[in-house]
């Protein structure tokens, strides 16, 4: 299957033509590919981080003797 | 040719007149009015639907009928022909969905090839799931039409100026966001200060594929 079908709707009927990348195009998806995989791995790592925090603030809480409802009242959706 | 002048023109048998003119010529009409087929004259007004000239898809399929282009699983799209010295300011709406939960980029286009320059993007999101989260990206070698998930999603992005010899300008909304399992919200703002005169735009996934509908509509200038 080709990389790129192109429409020209100019034509009646519109003219169909198949084509592969260009090299500068096949060069263009393998850096989006990489960015793509590089943001995949930076959301994970955000979310991991707030996820942390989420559960650093609850047992930190609790060790003050706040139970989960007590939370709740003040950071609603904390607790999950 | 001789003109017949009459104030109330009425069926024999309707009681009261169906068309009432006045002094000015201005027409009252009663009951139900039949405008069916009737033509409008002039330039149209307001947002005016644009048909490319071309389109050219990876993956998947995509074809366009009355304007609209859908799209079926592809990984990128590109629309050319659609920027033109017709209107200054355009909007495009696309109604999304995407294999994955993802950004939506764009990239402006010259003679069928993308540009990959200076394009300077600053965003803020928020969700059901995430407080807000504010960023800014300067410069890239895309920029962000929006946010798609895995149920349909809205993207409504307007762009200045991307036909004439100056900067290009944009300003989006998204109806989703990063971990918004219910609801989110997007916002960009996207300048491109270089003088190309873009003719068309790439819209891709950032990852997986989108199926869905995307229209370009031109601004009427006056």
């Amino acid at each position: 299957m080709a990389d790129v079908i192109e429409t020209d709707l100019t034509t009646d009927p519109p003219t169909i033509t198949e084509r592969d990348f260009t090299p500068e195009e096949q060069a263009q998806r393998e850096a989006d590919i990489a960015a793509a995989l590089a943001a995949e791995v930076e959301h994970a790592a955000a979310i991991a981080a707030e996820t942390q925090a989420k559960t650093d603030a609850i047992e930190h809480a609790k060790s003050l003797g706040f139970t989960d409802e007590m939370i709740n009242v003040m950071y609603p959706n904390l607790v999950p | 040719m001789s003109t017949i002048k009459v104030t109330n023109v009425s069926h024999p048998s309707a009681a009261s007149p169906a068309i009432v003119l006045d002094a000015d010529g201005d027409a009252t009409y009663a009951g139900v009015h039949d405008f069916s087929a009737a033509t409008v004259t002039g330039a149209p007004q307001g947002l005016v639907l644009v048909t490319p000239t071309s389109i050219a898809n990876s993956g998947g399929s995509a074809s366009v009928s009355g304007g609209a282009v859908t799209l079926t699983g592809v990984t990128s799209v590109s629309l050319n022909g659609v920027f033109t010295s017709t209107y200054q300011n355009y909007s495009i709406v696309a109604n999304i969905t995407n294999s994955d939960a993802t950004k939506v980029n764009f990239r402006l286009r010259l003679g069928g090839t993308d540009n990959t320059g200076n394009y300077r993007t600053a965003y803020a999101y928020t969700s059901s799931a995430t407080g807000w989260t504010v960023n800014q990206i300067n410069p890239d070698s895309y920029g962000q039409l929006g946010w798609a998930t895995t149920v349909p999603s809205l993207i409504v992005a307007n762009f200045a100026n991307p036909q004439s010899a100056s900067e290009t300008q944009g300003s989006h909304t998204s109806s989703a966001a990063p971990g918004a399992p219910t609801v989110g919200m997007f916002l960009f703002s996207f300048r491109k200060d270089d003088s190309n005169q873009y003719d068309g735009i790439t819209i891709y996934p950032l990852s997986g594929n989108s199926t869905g509908t995307i229209r370009v509509y031109g601004y009427q200038n006056s």
